[in-house]
């Protein structure tokens, strides 16, 4: 995987949405659910929107105040997560990114840097099944409880 | 509007009764409760209206106790609540009930795909109708809304090749292919391989169940995507004008609230009012549309305009449309069941251009069909027992009311 490679979501069988920063992405083919952590909500829409690995090092390393070697690796392994996942695919064909995406993203005061992480549940038909306000841990489903019912 | 109590709804009873005509309808099913209309209101509301009704309905409810209806209004109300900035320490677990209505939707709209492309390479038209269709129309963001089930419409020409095609791509129905089957019935569920289910309509509503009842439907579509799945369904006043009609029913409550849904339509599916004023008067049902658009100008401020309340209102409805409606809005009576059967069949019979007694004499096999009877012979035993079932299910129902109060 080259640093200038450029990806797109893997539609069909991929879907995603942003709820409160926080992107949510199910592969209905292979019945998976994700989660976007830490500064992963805010590369994911330049990622797929063309924006490469170095792209993304770059706007995190303008807007964040983390090292950029360490960004870098941060980076490298979050694209990996999601290519490895089937959620992304190589934009082959398709115009890349450009220079607008990432400065439009950039936020304008240094933020402390958070890895980008990707949190992946394997088996979304059982956790379909589970209550999404009894059965959980407070931050919410799919965070299931296994010790029962919990409160906030 | 006067309220009393009489029905439990999230940990609160109450009921309201609604004027229609000058008579006094109860209408515990069908209307949201006083604490249900304050959630409606902080789910989809803006600015201090939302505001405060979200915190009196706080200080009302129990989170961890909610009745059907309330939960699934909780991922409208999170993604609300993020959008008014406002906070609570549920937040994070409602924001949990939109992400898991967004997953499920979305398996079920993959599983779903296949079956409408079944259906249109065979060659027959095939509208995605209801809940799906309302999440296609106002948002596509089918996290809002957690789905139910899946409805697909289709011309009552193409019923029988509608069954083989879906016969032959695995999913099988409980009742079979009969040209009395589709003259009485407005569809019929089917099973897939999988265990998910679709309800195939051969007629949108089941107060017009009759030849040519749906053609204007048909002649005004949309194309919209449920995720990345193009459909097609109907225009924006027929959904709000299905909403209204099909909300009012007797036990839907495992339902998201007709209300929410038709509110949505109005504020977010730029509704042709023209259509909608002329369909509820050519199909007959201005009674219930013009209750439902009432109720959400009263309590969610809807923009419904002036002069189409104006010309609902002004629209003749019969006595026994009101008698059906009232029918309706009491399904816990023994006879309920029976007179709504007969106020549909009233109304399929005229549709078909059928006299007096040949609308007496069809009844009888009518409810054959409906009910699954082998012969007509079953039929006063079923009446019978279904009679006394709903005596038995009122008084379940009571049952825990009854205690409540002694305590």
């Amino acid at each position: 995987m080259k640093s200038e490679e450029r990806f797109r979501v893997a539609t069909p069988e991929v879907i995603h949405q942003t709820i409160d920063g926080e992107v949510i992405l199910v592969h209905l083919a292979r019945g998976t659910y994700h989660s976007l952590r830490g500064s992963g909500a805010f590369l994911f829409d330049p990622l797929v929107r063309g924006a490469s690995r170095a792209d993304l090092a770059a706007m995190l390393s303008a807007g964040t105040d983390g090292e950029l070697s360490r960004i870098e690796a941060a980076v490298a392994r979050f694209v990996e997560d999601l290519w490895r996942d089937g959620l992304i695919v190589a934009a082959v064909d398709e115009a890349g990114g450009d220079g607008a995406v990432a400065a439009s993203s950039t936020p304008s005061t240094k933020q402390p840097f958070e890895e980008p992480r990707l949190e992946t549940f394997t088996d979304l038909q059982d956790l379909l099944l589970t209550d999404p306000i009894h059965d959980v841990e407070p931050p919410g489903w799919p965070n299931v409880a296994r010790g029962g019912p919990t409160k906030p | 509007m006067i309220c009393r109590a009489s029905q439990t709804s999230g940990g609160c009873s109450e009921t309201e009764t609604l004027y229609v005509n000058d008579e006094a309808i109860e209408g515990g099913s069908y209307f949201p409760s006083k604490v249900q209309t304050l959630l409606l209101r902080a789910a989809f509301l803006d600015g201090d209206l939302a505001r405060d009704s979200f915190q009196r309905w706080r200080e009302i409810v129990d989170p961890m106790a909610l009745d059907q209806t309330s939960f699934r209004l909780l991922p409208q109300l999170a993604w609300n609540l993020v959008r008014l900035g406002e906070g609570d320490p549920y937040l994070d677990r409602w924001k949990g009930t939109y992400r898991r209505a967004f997953a499920f939707n979305s398996t079920l709209f993959h599983a779903m795909a296949p079956v409408v492309q079944v259906l249109s390479a065979t060659g027959i038209p095939a509208l995605v109708v209801d809940e799906a269709a309302v999440i296609a129309t106002v948002s596509g963001e089918s996290g809002l809304r957690p789905m139910g089930d899946f409805v697909i419409l289709i011309p009552p020409a193409e019923v029988a090749r509608a069954f083989d095609a879906l016969t032959a791509f695995g999913w099988r129905s409980t009742v079979r292919f009969s040209e009395r089957l589709v003259a009485s019935l407005r569809g019929a569920p089917f099973s897939g391989p999988d265990g998910r289910r679709i309800d195939l309509q051969w007629y949108l509503l089941r107060e017009n169940c009759y030849p040519r009842a749906d053609e204007p439907v048909w002649l005004v579509t949309q194309d919209r995507h449920l995720g990345p799945f193009g459909i097609r369904v109907p225009c924006t006043a027929d959904q709000l004008l299905h909403v209204c009609v099909d909300g009012l029913q007797p036990g839907v409550g495992t339902r998201l609230p007709w209300s929410a849904n038709a509110f949505a339509l109005c504020v977010g599916g730029d509704v042709d009012w023209e259509r909608l004023v002329t369909e509820t008067a050519r199909r007959r049902v201005a009674l219930p549309v013009r209750t439902a658009l009432r109720w959400i100008r009263e309590h969610l401020k809807a923009s419904v305009p002036d002069v189409v309340m104006e010309r609902l209102e002004a629209l003749p409805v019969t006595a026994a449309e009101r008698r059906e409606l009232r029918a309706k809005l009491n399904p816990w009576r023994p006879t309920t069941g029976l007179r709504i059967r007969w106020a549909h069949h009233m109304r399929a019979a005229a549709g078909r251009g059928c006299g007096r007694a040949a609308t007496l004499a069809g009844f009888g096999p009518y409810l054959q069909q409906v009910w699954g009877l082998a012969h007509l012979g079953q039929l006063p035993s079923a009446v019978l027992r279904r009679g006394i079932e709903r005596v038995w299910e009122r008084l379940g129902r009571m049952a825990p009311l009854k205690r409540r109060e002694a305590e």
